[in-house]
């Protein structure tokens, strides 16, 4: 799997904080999140809280939103556009 | 049967068949469609051999064709069983050994996790696929039971269903969290359910105009005003699509423009709008009437909510699922100060009484326990005859003259106004995010790994969701175990929701001088360290 460092820390962060689930393993970076309804309010929650301190950002809450979830990918791009404002 | 919940939507369909019933994901169902397409699905059912009293599962993501199953399970006169979800396939094994299912509505995806569940248990006759819509479609073989592709239902008649239901035969079993560990079912008629259903429809006025939102899922008891208020109305119900379900910003937008008039949810999605989903960038003029219930609403986030819509009613309604809603308080003006608005009086159909612990009436201003007698009390608790023994028991209500009365585990006050306040609980369950959690089938379910000597569940009030769920555990001599490893172990067989979000490792739990547990410096330890 060829993911950028962003990419991986935020699929690693998902599988185990989560997912609780190693079954995931094999968690490509553009499966959908959202489809299987593998994301709740809460974990969304968790996911921008560990993105704000991991990578230093402020996500805007109004870009919590599912496109910028769908997966590992799309919120890695998210905290790519983020970073570079 | 006039007062079957079904038949909500066929005398809705026989004043306006066009008119619509459920709105999601830019698709929408008719009335007369629902009609059709449940009388169908009820025909399917009985011709798998389902029959009056039976109990038929729900184990699929929210959609009209889960309207439609749910309605023509009831047609058939079984009672439906909604299962999360999003919960693990080992909850829906134990609900479906529990309640014995007849049958199980579900998606293809979710099938290959079922064989085990299903393979040689006697009541169990067919499977329905609600997302093969062709009728050739392939569907699934499970335990070597009859698969149904939803495209097939279309092969029966769709004119009307005469059902053979009983107004006092159950229309739903809800499960909630089980203090010992295991989830008990509760079990609601159609009676039960339609006294709340057709006061609250009269009572906040619902009309053909209203478009009411559907956030809560079809296991949580707050979906039973969205569906079956909105369909004595003919309004419209509009569920939250799954895939914006989880965020905020995205349920407050869609809600705004598609102009919702009646909203009912849980203070904690509400305040999560509030705070983190940008509710007051949007127009609310479409908003008539806001109901939460589940849970305290903070004062200071009501005050902000009531400002954005200062025209719409406010209603706070109370009541655990074994008695659906039971009181009720209209908040007319924005409260001050931090003491929560009071949970209200008894609806017409049920009584309140505020009781000690000799079960003789606490005196206006005293605290007591609050039992629940009237028309919307469950039935029981399915196949948990002494735990229903202790919930429901019955009371003297005047000298001589006796009913049974649920026990709600609820401390409350009397005002001088005749108004009830919520105080706390008298137990070890608590809410987070609106869900009901017993913190001991959390614990039952940790101490069962191998590495856990002693284990201690505590909630951690959080403004936003009311609590969060945190474990203290002490692991036995020698034994490895992670956070992580914790958290999968109760993922496998719990829903999300009752996953502890913060984990902890002690050498000991604190101990009272009585040897007992000490909850409170535990979490009074997790409050200092959080704050």
């Amino acid at each position: 799997m060829n993911l950028s460092p962003t990419e991986a820390a935020v699929r690693q962060f998902l599988i185990e904080d989560v997912f609780y689930d190693k079954d995931l393993k094999n968690l490509g970076p553009d499966d959908s999140l959202l489809a299987k309804g593998l994301l709740d309010s809460l974990s969304i929650l968790k996911t921008v809280t560990f993105c704000e301190e991991q990578f230093g950002i402020t996500i805007p809450d109004e870009d919590v939103l599912p496109d910028h979830f769908e997966s590992v990918r799309a919120i890695a791009r998210l905290v790519e556009r983020v970073r570079g404002k | 049967m006039h007062l079957l919940l079904p038949r909500l939507v066929s005398e809705a369909a026989q004043r306006d068949a066009a008119a619509v019933a459920v709105a999601m994901d830019g698709q929408s169902l008719d009335y007369g469609t629902l009609e059709q397409r449940s009388n169908q699905f009820a025909r399917s059912l009985k011709s798998h051999g389902v029959r009056r009293g039976d109990r038929v599962g729900l184990w699929l993501p929210k959609s009209p064709d889960a309207v439609v199953a749910l309605y023509g399970i009831m047609k058939a006169g079984a009672a439906y069983v909604p299962v999360d979800p999003a919960a693990p396939a080992p909850r829906l094994a134990y609900i479906a050994r529990d309640c014995e299912l007849a049958g199980l509505v579900t998606t293809h995806d979710r099938a290959h996790a079922l064989d085990e569940t299903f393979a040689g248990r006697a009541p169990m006759r067919a499977l329905w696929f609600a997302d093969l819509a062709d009728q050739a479609a392939a569907a699934p073989r499970v335990a070597g039971l009859p698969g149904v592709p939803w495209g097939a239902l279309a092969a029966e008649p769709g004119g009307a269903f005469a059902s053979p239901a009983l107004e006092d035969d159950l229309a739903y079993i809800l499960y909630t969290s089980g203090s010992t560990g295991e989830p008990k079912g509760v079990m609601l008629s159609h009676r039960n359910c339609r006294v709340f259903t057709d006061w609250a429809a009269d009572t906040f006025a619902l009309s053909p105009k209203d478009r009411v939102a559907n956030q809560a899922p079809f296991h949580f008891d707050l979906s039973t005003f969205d569906l079956f208020s909105t369909a004595r109305a003919g309004a419209s119900m509009h569920p939250v699509s799954p895939r914006i379900a989880a965020f905020p910003a995205a349920v407050a937008k869609a809600w705004a423009q598609d102009r919702l008039s009646v909203w009912y949810c849980t203070p904690s999605s509400l305040v999560l709008m509030l705070t983190r989903g940008g509710l007051d960038k949007h127009d609310l003029s479409a908003l008539r009437v806001l109901i939460f219930a589940g849970e305290v609403f903070p004062n200071k986030y009501l005050r902000e909510l009531m400002a954005l819509a200062p025209n719409a009613r406010y209603v706070n309604l109370y009541g655990p699922t074994e008695t659906n809603v039971c009181t009720w308080f209209e908040v007319s003006s924005p409260p001050e100060g931090d003491t929560p608005v009071p949970i209200g009086r008894a609806c017409p159909f049920d009584e309140a009484l505020v009781l000690d612990d000799a079960l003789r009436p606490v005196p206006t201003g005293g605290v007591g326990e609050l039992w629940i007698r009237g028309a919307s009390v469950m039935q029981g608790y399915w196949g948990k005859p002494e735990r229903t023994a202790l919930s429901l028991q019955a009371i003297e209500i005047a000298p001589g003259m006796f009913d049974h009365a649920y026990r709600t585990g609820d401390l409350v006050r009397e005002r001088p106004d005749g108004e009830l306040e919520f105080l706390g609980r008298r137990d070890h369950q608590v809410k987070s995010r609106g869900y009901r959690v017993e913190l001991g089938e959390i614990e039952t379910r940790l101490a069962a790994h191998p590495a856990v000597d002693e284990v201690v569940v505590v909630a951690v009030p959080d403004d936003e969701v009311t609590n969060r769920l945190k474990a203290v555990v002490v692991t036995k001599a020698g034994a490895q175990v992670t956070a992580d490893q914790l958290k999968q172990h109760c993922a496998a067989t719990l829903p999300r929701y009752m996953v502890p979000e913060l984990l902890e490792f002690l050498a000991a739990l604190p101990r009272t001088s009585s040897g007992k547990v000490d909850r409170r410096a535990l979490a009074d330890m997790t409050r200092h360290k959080e704050s």
